[in-house]
């Protein structure tokens, strides 16, 4: 049964989110609803199980019990194996101390022992933060063609958004001589994506020297990378081009929503290439006779009487007769009342958009662009009838307004 | 008294079925509400009551019912002790013409199973049935009760009901039951195929089954024993129907569009109706979409317009297609212009541009699976 693995996912999992705000307040960032049905460690998890990986560590840190309870067993995404499977991996105490991961890099150091039971050739390091669809196999194949140490999965991006990320300077047969964490004046536009693929052997050993060198932020983009680079190791870049959008703040994760609904936008749920999610038995949604629903998703168990525009409803949301919803966003359980309206919004689960309530506009109707912005209802918050929830307005979970 | 009881499911009626539907795949297994198979209402009302050994008796083409229940683990049945388990036909190649061809038949194949179990109750039960059974409730009417054998039923007007009907004292003891396809208008005590029955009283029926060559389970375990054996009815309460031909199918899933009935049966939290789960994409409404009063599953592309309809998973319904009063099961494709009115496609049909066709509610069109229209 035992055998080597020619290459695990490390998948990081610990982080907060916090420009996500309200969102993130209750869960940790991969758990945040995506999309109708799915959440957004759906993506690189289903990507793993499509590419063929079966073993995945999850690091898991900030607020882990949604995550954890999400995650379970691993089923939805075909990763309840006899040897191999997923595993959340939470910081640990050990005979000498206890820490929190402090970095990237000293999360994937504390687990080495569980790297160790598989032995594995090369390790894939994902973070739990973007949506997109890709191949880790062909990555891989590219991996192993170039002799690489390391392979970095890197996206165009316009020069204008260049210096919001680390970008990858390469030779021409696509070797990396230099990186830069987001440069004033980049010399490339090949953005890293956060997708790393290492010789185990290699990452190991810097994983070691980088915990015993003191002052270390302990961090593949600050610390591993450049380390490795500074040794003139084999280091690639890996060009993908599709859909990729890192979901990090309020504004990427509603436009990556609503790119759902534009068949240009190049993401696509409805393909061969499957994003798993763990589903519940919902009734199919039902559709009142008041109801108008275009360029909109409903999912399971919703109840519609009122007025959908572009709009993603996740499943057992009831939207009553007269309410208007344009550009939004409303996740699980959620009830907009009569003659409510919703606009350019994201409304978190269970939460109560009261008769007439006003939550959000279009920027259309906003003089100073500086003062729109999408606006946020918490989970389980209420907003009551007849209250307005303005443009860039945050609720926080549980709030009543 | 609920982990004192086993479960045998039976896929098949023995008796009508809605043949357009059922010639391909077991009764239990037609389709429903958009997402569920007929053996779901009553798979997820034995869970309700924590009732955790079941077992289904299938006779033929069963391939639907094993790729739907799998190991049972959408019910929470992938049980150590007891959960689900399928029971396939046992018999040897010369009696396989004549295997299974009744209720009693069918039990009699699996006797020695029924034997060995150490459950003192047995519930026994149709699968055709689209209702929310209360088995915790009806467990202890038949303990307290003390009857050998307590049968469901309903006292309702059901003009096309064709079966057992019974009359019953003030005390719940059933003093008579008789076959009837009478057209009644007036209330009358229908008979489900439901029964609760003690497991050592079982064995010994069909220990007399096999003596005398009985077939029949209502005239033969039931109206002849009426006088030796404590018979009790115990009413059901709320919604139910029973799926014998295609009228009734196409009836009891409009029925689902009703607000009072959509929600008793479907949308309620506390009593959740357990499906095989799978993993579809939500529904994508285009630009011309219009949609109203219908229930519409996952995966759905819906660019036409639907009044009154069932639409199941992954359907594709284009710009200028009309449906009215249909009943679309999954992975149907209604191309530009078609008009469908009172029409059920099976799965994986496909409707031509322009086409029409129609049906009437007391006859809709049946479009057999995998059928190019």
């Amino acid at each position: 049964m035992k055998q080597q693995k020619e290459m695990i996912t490390m998948l990081l999992a610990g982080g907060q989110g916090s420009r996500l705000y309200v969102l993130t307040k209750e869960v940790a960032k991969p758990a945040v609803p995506f999309g109708g049905k799915y959440r957004i460690i759906d993506f690189p998890l289903s990507n793993c199980t499509n590419s063929g990986i079966d073993t995945v560590g999850v690091l898991t840190q900030y607020r882990p019990l949604e995550l954890n309870s999400y995650i379970g067993n691993g089923q939805p995404w075909d990763l309840d194996r006899m040897y191999g499977g997923v595993y959340i991996l939470p910081p640990y105490a050990t005979d000498k101390e206890s820490e929190w991961y402090k970095g990237t890099a000293n999360a994937i150091y504390q687990n080495i022992n569980f790297i160790d039971r598989y032995n594995p050739e090369n390790v894939l390091i994902l973070s739990g933060d973007h949506i997109y669809k890709m191949d880790y196999a062909k990555m891989l194949a590219y991996h192993k063609e170039k002799e690489a140490d390391a392979t970095i999965a890197v996206l165009d991006v316009s020069l204008e958004e260049a210096s919001r990320f680390g970008i990858m300077n390469t030779n021409e047969d696509g070797s990396i001589y230099e990186f830069e964490e987001k440069p004033k004046h980049p010399k490339s536009t090949k953005a890293s994506m956060g997708i790393y693929i290492f010789n185990w052997k290699k990452l190991r050993q810097y994983l070691i020297d980088d915990e015993n060198t003191p002052g270390s932020a302990n961090d593949f983009g600050k610390n591993i990378i450049p380390n490795m680079l500074a040794n003139h190791e084999r280091m690639f870049a890996y060009q993908f081009d599709g859909y990729w959008k890192d979901v990090g703040t309020i504004e990427s994760l509603w436009e990556a929503n609503m790119d759902l609904l534009n068949p240009k936008s190049g993401l696509d749920l409805d393909s061969d290439w499957r994003i798993f999610s763990r589903n519940e038995p919902h009734p199919p949604h039902f559709v009142g006779d008041k109801a108008q629903i275009a360029e909109s998703i409903v999912s399971e168990g919703c109840d519609i009487n009122g007025k959908l525009w572009y709009t993603v409803l996740f499943s057992g949301v009831t939207v009553e007769e007269g309410a208007e919803l344009n550009s939004a966003v409303v996740m699980s359980n959620s009830v907009i009342q009569k003659g409510a309206t919703v606009k350019y919004a994201i409304i978190a689960e269970d939460a109560v958009i009261e008769e007439g309530a006003v939550v959000g506009d279009d920027p259309c109707n906003c003089s100073d662009p500086s003062e729109w912005g999408i606006a946020v209802v918490g989970r389980g918050a209420v907003v009551k009838k007849g209250q307005v929830v303005r443009p860039k307005e945050m609720i926080e979970p549980g709030q009543v307004r | 008294m609920t982990s004192k009881t086993m479960c045998i499911l039976f896929s098949e009626s023995y008796g009508t079925a809605p043949e357009a539907l059922s010639a391909q795949r077991t009764l239990a297994t037609v389709p429903f509400a958009g997402r569920y198979r007929l053996i779901d209402f009553v798979l997820s009302s034995l869970v309700q009551a924590r009732i955790r050994d079941i077992d289904v008796i299938t006779k033929e083409h069963y391939g639907s019912l094993t790729d739907h229940l799998g190991w049972g683990k959408d019910w929470d049945l992938d049980r150590k002790n007891g959960g689900l388990r399928i029971l396939t036909p046992f018999t040897k190649s010369e009696s396989a013409n004549t295997r299974n061809r009744s209720k009693i038949e069918a039990l009699l194949s699996v006797k020695r199973f029924i034997e060995r179990s150490d459950m003192k109750y047995v519930i026994l039960s149709d699968t055709n049935l689209v209702m929310h059974i209360d088995f915790e409730k009806m467990l202890a009417y038949h303990a307290d009760s003390g009857a050998d054998i307590t049968m469901l039923y309903q006292t309702k007007v059901w003009p096309n009901h064709t079966g057992c009907v019974i009359d019953v004292d003030e005390s719940g003891h059933v003093i008579d039951a008789y076959f009837s396809n009478t057209k009644h208008e007036e209330p009358q005590n229908a008979a489900f195929g439901v029964y609760v029955i003690n497991k050592d009283l079982l064995v010994s029926l069909l220990d007399r089954a096999y003596t005398f060559g009985w077939v029949d389970f209502e005239r033969d375990f039931i109206t002849k024993n009426i006088d030796k054996l404590k018979i009790f009815g115990f009413a059901h309460q709320g919604f139910s129907a029973v799926i014998d031909t295609v009228e009734d199918y196409y009836d009891a899933s409009m029925k689902m569009l009703e607000p009072g009935i959509r929600h008793e049966m479907l949308f309620q939290d506390d009593i959740p109706l357990l499906t095989r789960v799978k993993n579809s994409v939500p529904t994508i409404y285009g630009f011309n979409g219009k949609v109203c009063n219908s229930l519409i599953a996952d995966g759905c592309k819906i660019d036409g317009e639907v009044n009154n309809c069932i639409i199941f998973r992954d359907v594709e319904i284009e710009k200028g297609a009309l449906l009215n009063n249909c009943i679309i099961m999954q992975s149907t494709i209604v191309r530009a212009g078609a008009r469908l009115n009172c029409v059920i496609t099976d799965k994986e049909v496909i409707i031509g541009k322009e086409h029409t066709l129609s049906g009437r509610p007391n006859y809709p069109y049946v479009v057999a699976k995998g059928q190019n229209v």
